[in-house]
């Protein structure tokens, strides 16, 4: 998803939710933060890069595809990006090593979301917002795995779109082509994907890569053969998911508020949403690019709040972060939105490694063990005595 | 489309450009003895008074030279049909014919490796790499007529109204 739906519906999913404007803004802006919250901007801030959620596309042409580098890379986008559906999903005649990716595969409604929910409860407004990234996502991105591997998450020639408009279901086959300064012609199918690389752990087979930005585009339904279905042919229409998606955020954040009692899989509050339900259905079916969009959302949710929604703006916390002395790092806007980063990747990183999958590396259990590993982790501990002191 | 035609359209694509990767192997690797004089028993065989050696070295080289690019030819066409069947257009069904016939020259260079690589005629590495090569070649041919096959029926099954 993009910033459309991660900044402004997350927006609205939280006023509806009963949240304030300014609770919001935090929510949805940790929320966006996610997709930016890179290697190199935690460098700039002299933050913790373990905390990075996202890896620029340079950090990737940079990035190895050994097994340290193909754990640092899986660790970021299957906690934040790619969040598996069933860490113990069986396929019959496959290998070991194949295996452990196809139990990658993003899907929404899995245990694992329900773990990053109740993560979130009792925490701050930026662990909200990045659980609603992660739930958000799970939608958009499902059917790919967040580790670079051809045989999960390529596609091929079977791409085909299909239009549902005042003359029919039509359907059109997708071009796909490698120019990274074009934009996608949504009007002739034409759209970006990554080169097709034969290494099986590329970066261009990482996530949704192949399929370039069309599982982040609202409006579209489409068919294609994913790489791991043997040849079954996969309908994903976004107008639903994505519609499903901001259901499910808003009965999520109730949840976190403490108005549901508990967070459960399938569950959507389409009663909330229901007023709204033409209008949110009408923006997500809308043809249009992210800015387009993003302009639809925030006209929505201004006129939810009655407040005007400012644009986001990646510099808003970051001098409160730097300036703030070190003992009082984790108690700023960034500092909080770090500890939850942390907190999502090492929760995410224990649940694979204990499924027997070392693709996202290797955990330590804290209580079992104490603590081992590395230093930045340790803030988690730390913050762990707090909260148990109070 | 049922997901085995597909299966069946993309394994023929990929065997299409392993047919063609095949000859173009072939045509590199003889210019490659060429270039580096390997198998050169011409000189040994040509008597003192009989036409200059290296005339007929030039001459049995050629002659191979231009076999192996009609063999080259008949690979594109073959890997070119296949693979735009594949691709789901239409292509001629000769390429099936011309594979067997494909197949036939295969086996009977077959029969010559293992010759040599029996009686030790040349290096043993490379009689043993050229017998694994006719293999792999041979079976890739195989298999291109049999998904062809496959294909056929299938999509004449689905045009019946069954389901596969």
């Amino acid at each position: 998803m993009q910033k459309d739906f991660h900044y402004y519906a997350t927006y609205c999913a939280a006023y509806l939710a009963g949240y304030t404007h300014s609770e919001c803004l935090e929510i949805c802006y940790s929320a966006q933060f996610v997709d930016l919250c890179s290697a190199t901007l935690l460098s700039k801030l002299k933050a913790p890069r373990e905390a990075a959620t996202t890896q620029l596309q340079l950090e990737l042409a940079d990035a190895n595809t050994d097994l340290i580098g193909i754990q640092n890379i899986t660790r970021i986008w299957s906690s934040f990006h790619f969040l598996p559906r069933d860490l113990y999903a069986e396929k019959k005649g496959c290998s070991r090593r194949y295996l452990r990716k196809y139990r990658l595969i993003c899907g929404p409604n899995g245990d694992l979301l329900i773990d990053t929910v109740n993560l979130a409860k009792g925490g701050s407004l930026q662990a909200a917002g990045v659980a609603m990234h992660v739930l958000a996502d799970t939608w958009a991105h499902m059917y790919f795995a967040g580790t670079p591997s051809l045989v999960i998450n390529n596609t091929n020639r079977y791409f085909t779109e299909i239009i549902e408009d005042e003359n029919g279901v039509t359907e059109r086959r997708v071009t796909f082509k490698h120019s990274r300064s074009a934009r996608d012609d949504f009007e002739n199918s034409v759209y970006t994907n990554s080169l097709y690389q034969a290494s099986e752990n590329s970066i261009m087979n990482l996530g949704h890569g192949r399929a370039g930005h069309i599982p982040d585009y609202s409006f579209i339904k489409y068919k294609y053969l994913p790489s791991w279905g043997d040849y079954e042919e996969t309908v994903k229409d976004n107008r639903e998911d994505y519609f499903k998606a901001f259901c499910q955020m808003l009965y999520a954040l109730k949840y976190l508020k403490g108005e549901v009692e508990s967070f459960e899989k399938e569950t959507y509050d389409t009663d909330s949403v229901a007023p709204y339900e033409s209008e949110i259905r009408e923006i997500l079916s809308k043809r249009q690019g992210e800015d387009g969009a993003c302009l639809d959302w925030k006209a929505f949710g201004e006129k939810l709040s009655g407040e005007k929604i400012p644009d986001f703006d990646i510099d808003a916390y970051q001098s409160e972060y730097t300036d703030a002395p070190e003992h009082e790092k984790d108690a700023t806007f960034l500092g909080k939105f770090f500890i939850a980063a942390l907190r999502q990747k090492s929760m995410v990183t224990n649940k694979i490694f204990k499924s027997k999958n070392i693709l996202a590396g290797i955990s330590v259990d804290i209580k079992e063990k104490g603590f081992r590993g590395i230093k930045a982790y340790f803030a988690l501990v730390e913050q762990k005595r707090k909260e148990s002191r109070k | 489309m049922s997901a085995k035609i597909k299966r069946y359209e993309t394994t023929l694509a990929a065997l299409g450009l392993g047919v063609i990767a095949f000859g173009v192997w072939n045509v590199v690797k003889y210019l490659i003895y060429f270039i580096l004089g390997v198998n050169d028993q011409t000189a040994e065989n040509t008597s003192a008074s009989s036409i200059n050696a290296t005339t007929v070295y030039y001459i049995v080289y050629g002659i191979v030279f231009v076999l192996l690019l009609i063999e080259l030819a008949l690979r594109l066409f073959i890997g070119i049909s296949a693979r735009s069947e594949g691709l789901g257009k239409k292509s001629r069904k000769a390429y099936i014919v011309l594979s067997a016939f494909i197949i036939i020259l295969e086996l009977i260079s077959f029969h010559f490796d293992i010759v040599s690589l029996t009686d030790r005629s040349s290096e043993f590495i490379d009689s043993l790499t050229a017998v694994l090569i006719d293999i792999t070649s041979i079976a890739a041919l195989v298999w291109l007529i049999v998904v062809s096959i496959k294909l056929k029926r299938a999509k004449k099954q689905i045009e019946n109204g069954g389901e596969i």
